[in-house]
């Protein structure tokens, strides 16, 4: 697949504050990449680079082999055949839904834009509702509108900047997987701005994880999860908790009486006393293991998450119900990840 | 150079360049100067200010003008504010809405009628009671005429702090223990401060720097209290080029008394600023009155009869009198002053200048105002914030000081030599254009600050989303910015025009022979001779601002107007 979005040791300075700093990231053609991040990490303001509503302080952006900005050059963002979708989803309150979406079509002077509109329209459901206005829609109805008009007139690459977080949970699992197949239908690039992890992994083909700027890791969601390259990654992608452990070269290590093969961090130690990182699912109740005792149990309808507590760590357990509180128990990991610095 | 342009885009950088140049050459232009030339002035100047006794004494009028309405008003401001916002006075809304008129009405309208009223040698006040009872050409009699114009926003400010105020505050201090009275001081009062003391400090810079009234309660008068205000028209006036140190010397006197002052009682209120306003919670219980319904409705019926029906129906009557000194007899009573009044020379000639003026500075404030308010809000220009201040500063000088400054920077031609043959020559004096661009200039504050609070209420992504969609900025600001800020920016187009319809305070400085406004001619027909036509002209402003202020109120959903 070729590249369609290249970012080169981009920067942006806000007076004081440098909130991007030389972030580097190739996107191809029909990819969905997902910048996820803490808020404050410059994952926003780099969609915004993109889409050419903030201006770099240095570094290069291309789209479609073209750049757009660098040095001496600055492409305003009405040229760049983009499609974003904001968060407050910015459907124009003055405007009736097909206006709305066909708005793009209209500036391009295209005889057929009411047409196009209202194929966009059916693409994401809303057929029939051409004549309301934005108020008589809900949420979720005016997320699908600004994402008709983002989409309507073919962009190179879709932005969208935290698209589901104004939805109630619901609703936004329902619009995230029907994101996902009406984008792949299209074949459209896009690039998703989120904090939500769990969007993140289930919407998108590679996460770029940003922290203070850069990037911290560009991979598969699989890949991410299971094999972090670093502790913020592996903590900030999924639960995580740690154990004492003991690294025994080769990625095995010894955990209580366990032995195990584990995923290594980049800066893990060979050797010696180190922290095994463990999710909720891949660690089980046992007859022998480490010993711990339950000091608190939700039940979460499929099935209850413990709170376990041994000596110098504490890790939360995913099991059937039938401990209680104060229960001695036994835990046995069954994957991990030794963590580095 | 060319990737800056490219950046901020050409189109934008003319725009929003041309706006703050015109901000800095029509209200830092006039400021300016007379900061220069106050600065200047020698010390014979201001040894020839202070040395004259009418200077001394006009500046203890003004102290005494501005001091005596601020206390006139908080005297009847607060009570009938109380009485509004927190009682269940009887028909509350049709009250309120009858004492909310004088805010309307340019306060000279009233000392017009006042002078038929209460002038000591032919009142009618004066004749009804036998004797001169009652001097209107009086610094009291000033202090009554502003004071019962301006007690209005004392009222409003306590009334709508008072039934905006959460009930929760009231209540938990009677939990607590607290009688009603002890409630009202300790928690109530204080609470509504901030907004009594922005009130009122307006009031006091505002009677500071009023001149339509002094100024007509001076002309006529055997000993005249001459105030600030109306002693910078004299010196100008009289002396048009000698006068004018004077008048800069007095400016000063009068921009540390009308600006000043405030200033000193803001300090002392200190920044103090409670969350009082909730939104959401309306006043739950009001406070029952009892027996003292009767005399409280007494008390608002006599503001009502003083500030609003009195003068009103005076002016009606006045104004469809053929001879003043007959009375209110039927066969006395026509319509014929309207007739002379509208189909003579002057009146139509100034109510189309005033027209065209008060139309023209509205519609160039709002374009203009909207875009220091974009530049404000929605780009980080260096100085943006200079900017925004400069064009609400206008608002806060005195009118006079205003006008004084517009006739020191542009009463001669000004010649801009770029090239041989490329010259702008700015010229004018006793034009159309100084009037309107005074009015611009001091008004301007409103489109200012109706189109921030706008932009404010308007996320950013909003235009964003039409750029993304393909739009050019200018594009994007007339498909998206400006509809949607179209209801802020129809009520700042009428809170410009109404003022400066009726405008007198810099008209008087600034008008030539050729370009009479309403205020100059109404003022001209009051002090040389044709009362009743003064009050014609008089009925029919108040009649179209009352108009205008009720069309505000509708276009802008209540935000602005009566």
């Amino acid at each position: 697949m070729p590249v369609q979005v290249q970012l080169d040791s981009l920067h942006k300075r806000f007076g004081d504050v440098h909130v991007v700093r030389g972030l580097s990231l190739n996107i191809d053609q029909g990819e969905v990449l997902c910048l996820l991040g803490p808020s404050g990490c410059g994952k926003t303001t780099t969609l915004r680079m993109v889409a050419g509503l903030e201006v770099p302080t240095d570094g290069e952006v291309s789209i479609g082999g073209t750049r757009v900005s660098g040095p001496g050059l600055f492409v305003p963002p009405e040229k760049r055949r983009l499609g974003m979708v904001f968060q407050s989803y910015a459907v124009w309150p003055h405007r009736n839904v097909i206006d709305n979406v066909a708005y793009p079509l209209v500036l391009e002077g295209r005889g057929d834009a009411q047409e196009k509109a209202r194929a966009a329209l059916e693409q994401v459901q809303l057929g029939g509702l051409e004549e309301r206005y934005p108020h008589q829609l809900s949420g979720g109805q005016q997320q699908r509108v600004a994402l008709a008009r983002a989409l309507v007139a073919e962009p190179q690459v879709l932005l969208l900047d935290e698209p589901l977080s104004n939805l109630d949970a619901k609703l936004r699992e329902e619009l995230r997987d029907e994101i996902r197949a009406l984008v792949k239908r299209i074949g459209v690039t896009v690039i998703v701005v989120t904090h939500d992890q769990e969007e993140a992994l289930s919407l998108s083909d590679r996460v770029a994880v940003m922290n203070a700027g850069v990037i911290a890791q560009c991979a598969s969601p699989q890949d991410l999860y299971h094999r972090p390259d670093s502790r913020f990654v592996a903590q900030f992608v999924g639960k995580l908790d740690a154990l004492p452990a003991m690294a025994l070269g080769g990625g095995r290590v010894r955990v209580g009486e366990l032995e195990i093969q584990a995923h290594a961090c980049k800066g893990a130690p060979e050797q010696g006393p180190c922290e095994l990182g463990v999710r909720p699912e891949s660690i089980h109740f046992a007859e022998s293991g480490l010993p711990g005792v339950v000091q608190a149990a939700s039940f979460l309808g499929s099935h209850v998450r413990y709170r376990v507590q041994g000596q110098g760590w504490q890790a939360l357990v995913d099991g059937e119900a039938g401990h209680s509180l104060g229960d001695a128990v036994h835990l046995r990991p069954q994957a991990g990840i030794i963590l580095g610095d | 150079m060319r990737v800056w342009l490219e950046r901020v885009g050409l189109g934008r950088l003319v725009v929003l360049g041309l706006s703050g140049l015109l901000l800095l050459v029509f209200v830092g232009g006039p400021l300016g100067v007379l900061l220069i030339e106050a600065i200047g002035a020698g010390p014979e100047v201001w040894s020839g200010a202070l040395g004259s006794s009418v200077n001394r004494q006009a500046a203890v009028h003004t102290l005494q003008l501005a001091l005596g309405t601020l206390a006139f008003t908080l005297v009847l401001g607060i009570p009938l504010g109380w009485l509004f916002g927190a009682s269940d006075l009887p028909k509350r809304d049709t009250w309120r809405a009858l004492c909310t008129l004088p805010y309307v009405i340019p306060p000279y309208i009233g000392a017009i009628a006042w002078i038929h009223l209460a002038n000591p040698s032919s009142g009618a006040l004066n004749k009804l009671f036998g004797g001169e009872l009652f001097n209107i050409y009086s610094v009291p009699g000033m202090v009554w005429v502003l004071g019962l114009a301006f007690t209005p926003f004392i009222f409003m400010a306590v009334a709508s702090s008072l039934e905006r105020m959460d009930p929760t505050l009231e209540e938990a201090a009677r939990i607590s223990g607290a009688g009603p009275l002890r409630v009202f001081f300790g928690v109530t009062l204080p609470l509504s401060l901030p907004a009594l003391a922005s009130a009122a400090s307006f009031v006091t810079a505002a009677s500071a720097a009023s001149f339509g009234v002094p100024y007509l309660l001076s002309t006529g008068a055997a000993q005249p209290r001459w105030v600030l205000t109306t002693r910078i028209y004299q010196a100008l006036d009289l002396a048009p080029a000698t006068g004018r140190p004077l008048a800069v010397a007095l400016s000063v006197g009068l921009l540390a008394i009308g600006v000043g002052l405030p200033a000193l009682g803001r300090l002392l209120e200190g920044s103090r600023s409670f969350t009082t306003v909730t939104g959401k919670a309306a006043r739950g219980g009001r406070w029952s009155l009892g027996a003292w319904r009767i005399p409280a409705q007494a008390f608002v019926g006599i503001y009502a009869t003083m500030g609003v029906v009195l003068p009103l129906g005076t002016l009606l009557a006045t104004s469809m009198m053929g001879n003043l000194g007959g009375g209110l007899a039927l066969e006395n009573l026509s319509f014929d002053n309207y007739v002379k009044v509208l189909t003579g020379d002057q009146a139509p000639h100034a109510l189309f200048n005033s027209l065209i003026l008060a139309a023209g500075a509205a519609s160039a404030g709002v374009i203009l105002g909207t875009l220091v308010a974009y530049l404000r809000e929605r780009t980080n220009t260096p100085g943006r914030g200079f900017l925004a201040w400069l064009a609400a500063l206008p608002y806060a000088v005195p009118g006079t000081v205003l006008s004084l400054g517009f006739i020191l920077a542009f009463s001669q031609p000004i010649s801009l030599i770029l090239a041989e043959n490329l010259r702008f020559t700015l010229d004018l004096k006793d034009t159309l254009w100084i009037l309107g661009l005074a009015y611009m200039v001091k008004f301007l504050a409103f489109p200012v600050g109706n189109a921030r609070s706008g932009l404010l209420a308007l996320h950013p992504s909003l235009e964003e989303a039409a750029r993304m969609s393909g739009a050019t900025w200018g594009k994007a600001l007339r498909d998206v910015t400006f509809p949607l800020l179209r209801p802020n920016l129809i009520a700042a187009w009428l809170l410009v025009f109404l003022p400066a319809f009726s405008e007198i305070t810099m008209s008087i400085l600034l008008f030539g022979p050729d370009t009479p406004v309403v205020g100059t001619l109404l003022f001209n027909l009051q002090a040389y001779g044709d009362p009743p036509g003064a009050a014609v002209l008089a009925v029919l402003v108040a009649v179209l601002v009352l108009g205008g202020n009720l069309l505000a109120r509708r276009l802008s959903g209540g935000k602005v107007g009566l």
